[in-house]
């Protein structure tokens, strides 16, 4: 497997589709099931994310300076575009209540009851955090610096996200019993 | 569970979820798509030139190797080299290079050389393939194919003089395509 250096280097020195498509291939199949789950599982939106993503990735690219690895700079700019794209809607939708966190996906009630579609339905704030954290293995720190905000604030979502999401798991058995 | 930490099972729970799902195969030709209509990556053009030029030079191929046995003893003795110098015409490709119509390269390569020959200047050549390897002490390196600068052949003229070998290379269509043409001495022991 080729190194990130590698693939990012071949890429700058060609400009060439297959060495965009050696970049593409190592890391979006990581980077898809990210934004499936920051998008509540919703397949036409986490497809938009992804191709942004890469639009946003590439015009960048030349800039990057290695600070982070890759991964994380990609889902860096995943996240934000994804706040981007909740806030456009919000905007667009006149919602009185506009705070991130009451957010939930409709699509979110229409999956079943497993760990995957609990997530789906907290709110995006507790999501970003819970899948940072619990999932891809962040410390508070990077969460902090990846989502620009406080490293308290990371980590009393965190509780939070938890906590609703060990609510919705158990309303959720309740009801299959 | 009151401290917010997770439990074992909840832990596990969350490892098992996967961490890759394969994305929709139509999602990479979108995003390439996107990509070139921004002007982020070289457009398929760029693809198809390069096989065009190959096309190209597959025909100069033939036409060398057919050159080769009309005109007979193309190779270069040492024998017929004097003083003991010839003349390499390394061909330079970069993204300046424009192949016109195969068949009207293929005519003038042909004439060039034809008038080359009976200029009394013996030449030889072949064109080369995109693929290359760097070879060194510890490691190989593939070249990138689609590289924009590549070498994509040469030629090897009995000149007798550098003037002579010079006027040869300005004459070639290469140049006319927007190539460069590389023009190198060679001892002949």
């Amino acid at each position: 497997m080729l190194s990130d250096q590698k693939l990012v280097s071949d890429f700058l020195r060609s400009r060439s589709e297959k060495a965009f498509q050696e970049l593409y291939r190592d890391k979006t199949p990581h980077l898809y099931q990210m934004a499936l789950r920051l998008t509540a599982r919703d397949e036409n939106l986490a497809q938009e994310l992804i191709q942004t993503m890469w639009i946003t990735a590439i015009r960048k690219l030349e800039g990057f300076q290695w600070k982070s690895t890759l991964k994380t700079w990609l889902i860096g700019i995943l996240i934000n575009l994804n706040r981007e794209e909740i806030y456009k809607e919000q905007k667009k939708k006149e919602v009185e209540d506009i705070s991130e966190n009451i957010l939930i996906s409709k699509s979110s009630v229409a999956h079943g009851f497993d760990l995957e579609s609990a997530l789906s339905q907290l709110p995006i704030g507790y999501r970003r955090v819970i899948i940072l954290h619990d999932i891809e293995g962040y410390q508070h720190k990077e969460i902090a610096a990846l989502l620009g905000i406080e490293e308290g604030t990371s980590k009393s979502q965190l509780f939070q996200a938890r906590k609703s999401m060990r609510n919705r798991l158990s309303e959720n058995k309740n009801r299959e019993q | 569970m009151e401290n917010g930490g997770l439990t074992p099972e909840e832990r596990e729970a969350f490892d098992r979820l996967s961490s890759h799902k394969t994305p929709p195969v139509e999602l990479e030709a979108k995003v390439i798509s996107a990509l070139k209509e921004e002007g982020l990556i070289k457009t398929k053009t760029v693809v198809m030139n390069t096989n065009l030029k190959w096309a190209i030079s597959i025909a100069a191929s033939v036409l060398i190797f057919f050159a080769g046995s009309y005109w007979g003893k193309q190779s270069l003795s040492t024998s017929a080299i004097n003083p003991t110098l010839g003349y390499m015409l390394i061909l330079h490709e970069d993204e300046n290079f424009q192949p016109g119509d195969p068949m009207a390269m293929f005519e003038e390569y042909s004439t060039w050389m034809q008038n080359t020959d009976e200029s009394g200047i013996t030449i030889s050549g072949q064109e080369l393939s995109p693929e290359a390897v760097l070879v060194k002490s510890n490691n190989s390196i593939s070249l990138d194919e689609e590289a924009s600068e590549r070498i994509t052949g040469y030629f090897i003229l009995e000149a007798k003089t550098k003037e002579e070998a010079l006027k040869v290379a300005r004459l070639n269509p290469h140049i006319k395509y927007g190539g460069t043409i590389e023009v190198k001495p060679f001892m002949v022991r």
